[in-house]
């Protein structure tokens, strides 16, 4: 503790006063002859176990008197309070939330609004900081452009800010802020996060994510202080007011649709209201032209789905839109909207050596998966043209989107090169394995020699494994696999193999120069699928601009069951689209739609933003004022004269009362 | 007459009685409530008839009527002998008990000019005075631990010069042994009469009551005149003070009044009550006063109390005579 004006410290001493003129008025008294003794000894008889703490009190209270006003005077600061390095100017980098959220209709003004004024203010009272301010949507970015002293500059910045981020990434502007204490010359670090702070986004946080920030800040000679300034309580309104309705499309999979293929959009309207919304209507547009709509009643704080189905005629882009037909608090989740690729049936090569035969070709169920229909060959989502490996050409080659080697025992020089150039440019390559592989020229050749090939053939299993493989179950990640993860679209763990050809991990090292410049075409292996020990079953990767695609097995129903199951159409269908149009298809865009987390507006209580803050070593305030206190307190220190003031009038009090005690028991 | 016998005695007296206090001493008149028996005539009416001038009434002669009682006036108008009756008056002995004992030299800083032993002597020249002006007996005693002094009650006007100089050497120092001292007195009042009794009375009270109820038992009337002084009902000390005892020196008390006002005023409270109680009790007057007081007042408002007394009491000893 020290005192701003320590000189009137020295007036405690006047409480040697009462305690010298108690001392004296002990030593010094009156002398009365007195008749009465008699009444004097009995009433001190009684007095005699009456404590004198009565008169000690008061001498205590008279003594303490002094020395509370000198204290007072004094103006005492609490220095265990005081941060170091707090004391001098300011660097403060603002962090403006600027999700779609701080737009919500709640009063005259928006929260982004308070936010702007509320870090106007901040700035103009440290005029003497350097200050740099950042956005936290979901790309942050540095408003200022770097870092600035002049707060007209910040002023004029900020009026030209607007809501644009649909979501909110508090967190990578956090590292971002932090960062950009780098380039600035201030000590004393301040970063500064104005925000709604929706309970949505600060309910998710993990202790891992916190505590990754909260290292982030704690580093260096000079930690960063952080402060949480809330809007004021009104600014998105009560919680238990929320009016707000959202919207969204829930398959968001980057898949093309094909010509004629019919689309089901399957929105999603949540009502995150506390009362029901009854008679609303859901807008269904494609290309800014209304199709449809329905007419849905959403349960307070519940969900309701609704339907819509379209087919397209013409290739290339669409957009899908949802619209809700009310306006509420956050108007920007009211629509929702993506971008769909419509694509020609892709043109697959199949080559299959098994035609000649007179059996059933290897690539029969594979024809049929990708072309069902015979007579009305226009309705196949395919364009399928099956050639022998001696009729697969360069014209051949070059015809396709994509070529399916079907167990093809290998393939002369010319036709490799024309699939190297074929798959160089884009195009897809799919290979089955088989019994009649040369497995040694695919190992040298085809994957040593020519790279098209993620992986090599091991050896071929066959009867003696007794026990059929399956896939392993493990949730597809790709997106072309994604309909897999749910049941209903297929079940590939249905698929039992008792032959196939085990794909190594070792790779064939030629050493010719060449070789290595065609190793530098084939990008990096991917696992699509495994066997449930672990092998994969399905792998590719890039080549060049096309795709590669290696399967253990062969397609035909000789060692596996695989032609036989029903996710076998699906699963090769969305494998050859993939590897059709992977270069020629841009995925669906989603466009600017709103984050789901910036629909439910209710705010992080006060219990948990404070927790969020204690794990984080963060303050909160409530306004700028708040925020210079806390500063203040942390530069000089807590001024506690006030409580040495009402400690002193209560003492002055008590010694009023016992005064009068005392006195009214001597008159 | 009665105002020649306090010229008589003014000189003697200067510094005791106020021409003031003679004056207002003419005006009182002390009766007592009780008929005592007297030699010498006086205001004081006896229910025995006798020779004095004022009749009372006829009866018939007997054998054995002194002759000169006859009315002959009557016997002539009537022609039967009928002897004369008067109303008899007997003189009032009185006694008054001073105290000297050392707490009767208080006299407090706060309150009076006065000690109480000057008090209570002037209070007792006024009653010497006054019982002397009526004609009636009156003595004096002065008492700390045993009586000191006497003088005999006595009825002649210049018995007063006796009492006087006996208050002049009155003088206080000793500790207080009242109910030993009243034991003593007795012998000094042996008849019924008037006992007045002038002190502070600091002394246990059940042996003071004890003292006071053989009065009673005699038939004197017995006065109390508790002489206070007003620090001693207020106690009015505020800083530190030593109290030296007056009855003994080496008894001395450094003490915060303060502290001890609230449980001092409860004893003397208590003292006051249980002394009045006792009093009223035995059918004593106890008449208390402080050094503030006019003693004439004081007198006077006692004398206006004893005066309804005597009017009742006269109209039943009316009764009795015929």
């Amino acid at each position: 503790m020290s005192f701003l004006n320590i000189l009137l410290l020295g007036g405690a001493a006047t409480f040697l006063a009462p305690l010298i003129i108690h001392l004296l008025n002990r030593s010094r008294y009156q002398s009365v002859d007195w008749g009465a003794m008699h009444f004097l000894e009995a009433a001190l008889q009684v007095n005699s176990r009456r404590p004198q703490w009565e008169s000690w009190l008061l001498l205590a209270l008279r003594c303490l008197i002094p020395i509370l006003l000198a204290i007072s005077l004094a103006r005492p600061v609490l220095t265990s309070l005081r941060v170091a390095g707090a004391s001098g100017k300011q660097s403060i980098v603002l962090l403006l939330d600027d999700s779609a959220s701080m737009n919500a209709i709640t009063g005259s003004e928006t929260p982004f609004s308070l936010a702007k004024q509320l870090a106007s203010q901040l700035v103009h009272r440290y005029r003497a900081a350097d200050f740099a301010l950042w956005t936290t949507g979901e790309a942050p970015s540095d408003a200022l452009g770097g870092v600035t002293f002049d707060p007209i500059r910040v002023d004029r910045t900020l009026a030209e800010l607007e809501v644009k981020a649909p979501g909110d990434a508090t967190l990578t502007a956090l590292t971002s802020g932090i960062q950009q204490f780098g380039s600035m010359s201030n000590p004393n670090k301040q970063l500064v996060l104005i925000s709604d702070f929706q309970q949505s986004y600060w309910g998710e946080y993990s202790d891992a994510q916190l505590a990754t920030i909260e290292r982030q800040l704690t580093a260096g000679s000079s930690p960063t202080q952080l402060f949480f300034l809330r809007l004021p309580e009104t600014a998105n309104g009560a919680t238990s007011n929320i009016q707000n309705l959202s919207v969204r499309l829930l398959q968001d999979e980057a898949w093309p649709l094909r010509v004629n293929e019919t689309y089901r959009a399957v929105g999603q309207v949540t009502n995150h209201s506390v009362e029901d919304a009854t008679n609303l209507r859901v807008l269904f547009r494609v290309d800014a032209i209304d199709l449809a709509s329905r007419i849905i009643d959403v349960p307070a704080n519940g969900t309701a789905v609704v339907n819509f189905a379209c087919e397209f005629n013409n290739i290339g882009q669409h957009v899908i839109e949802l619209e809700l037909g009310k306006s509420d608090q956050l108007i920007a989740d009211n629509r929702y909207q993506h971008r769909l690729q419509v694509v020609a049936a892709p043109r697959v090569t199949i080559v299959d050596d098994s035609l000649q035969a007179g059996m059933q070709a290897e690539s029969s169920y594979l024809q049929l998966a990708l072309a069902p229909f015979t007579q009305r060959a226009d309705s196949n989502p395919f364009q399928i043209k099956v050639v022998s490996s001696e009729e697969l050409g360069k014209a051949t080659v070059q015809s396709g989107d994509a070529i399916v080697l079907t167990n093809i025992a290998r393939l002369d020089d010319t036709t490799v090169d024309e699939i190297k150039n074929f798959v160089s440019n884009g195009g897809g390559l799919l290979v089955f394995g088989g019994a009649n592989l040369d497995v040694n020229w695919y190992n040298t050749q085809l994957h040593g020699r020519h790279s098209l090939l993620p992986y090599q053939y091991g050896r071929s299993a066959s009867e003696e494994e007794s026990i059929p493989l399956k896939l392993a179950s493990r949730r597809a990640q790709l997106p072309w696999l994604d309909i897999f993860n749910d049941a209903q679209a297929g079940d590939l763990s249905s698929l039992e193999f008792t032959k196939w050809q085990a794909l190594l991990e070792e790779s064939i090292t030629t050493g010719s120069a060449n070789d290595s410049l065609q190793n530098d075409l084939r990008g990096e292996r991917t696992r699509m699928l495994s066997f449930s020990t672990g092998s994969p079953w399905l792998a590719g990767c890039k080549y060049g601009d096309g795709y590669i695609v290696q399967c253990a097995t062969s397609c035909s129903s000789e060692g596996s069951n695989m032609p036989l199951r029903p996710v076998f159409v699906p699963l090769m269908q969305r494998l050859l689209t993939m590897l059709a149009t992977q270069t020629s298809v841009d995925p669906i865009v989603q466009l600017a739609n709103v984050d789901p987390r910036e629909s439910n507006l209710k705010l992080a209580g006060e219990a948990q933003l404070e927790t969020i803050a204690q794990k984080l070593g963060a303050t909160v305030v409530d306004s700028v004022d708040r925020f210079a206190e806390v500063e203040r307190l942390r530069a000089d220190g807590r001024e506690i004269w006030r409580w040495f003031l009402v400690t002193l009038l209560i003492a002055l009090f008590a010694e009023l009362l016992l005064g009068q005690k005392i006195t009214r028991g001597s008159l | 007459m009665r105002d020649d016998i306090l010229d008589g005695n003014q000189a003697a007296t200067p510094s005791l009685l106020t021409a003031p206090d003679r004056d207002a001493l003419a005006q009182l008149q002390l009766l007592a409530r009780n008929v005592v028996e007297g030699l010498t005539a006086g205001r004081h009416r006896s229910p025995h008839k006798g020779a004095s001038i004022e009749f009372k009434e006829h009866r018939q002669y007997v054998r054995g009527d002194e002759i000169r009682s006859i009315d002959w006036k009557l016997f002539g108008k009537t022609d039967r002998l009928y002897i004369r009756q008067y109303e008899d008056e007997t003189n009032l002995r009185s006694m008054i008990l001073l105290d000297q004992s050392g707490s009767m030299a208080y006299r407090g800083p706060n309150s009076a000019t006065l000690s109480k032993h000057q008090y209570a002597r002037q209070l007792a020249a006024c009653l010497a005075t006054l019982l002397i002006s009526q004609q009636d007996s009156v003595g004096i005693a002065t008492f700390d631990t045993e009586l000191r002094a006497i003088v005999p009650p006595r009825g002649r006007p210049n018995h007063l010069q006796a009492i006087f100089e006996l208050l002049l050497r009155s003088a206080t120092g000793n500790e207080t042994q009242l109910s030993q001292s009243l034991k003593q007195a007795t012998t000094q009042l042996t008849r019924r009469g008037l006992l007045f009794l002038i002190s502070d009375c600091f002394d246990d009270i059940d042996s003071l009551l004890t003292a006071l109820r053989y009065f009673r038992h005699t038939g004197s009337e017995v006065v109390v005149f508790q002489v206070w002084d007003r620090d001693e009902l207020e106690f009015p000390f505020r800083n530190r003070t030593q109290f030296r005892s007056l009855e003994n020196p080496t008894n001395q008390r450094v003490v915060d009044p303060a502290l001890l006002r609230n449980a001092y005023l409860a004893r003397v409270t208590e003292f006051r009550q249980k002394f009045a109680s006792g009093c009223a009790k035995e059918r004593i007057d106890l008449v208390e006063c402080t050094t503030e007081q006019s003693y004439t007042e004081v007198l006077q408002a006692y004398m206006a109390q004893r005066g309804g007394i005597r009017q009742s009491f006269t109209k039943s000893g009316n009764k009795e005579s015929r």
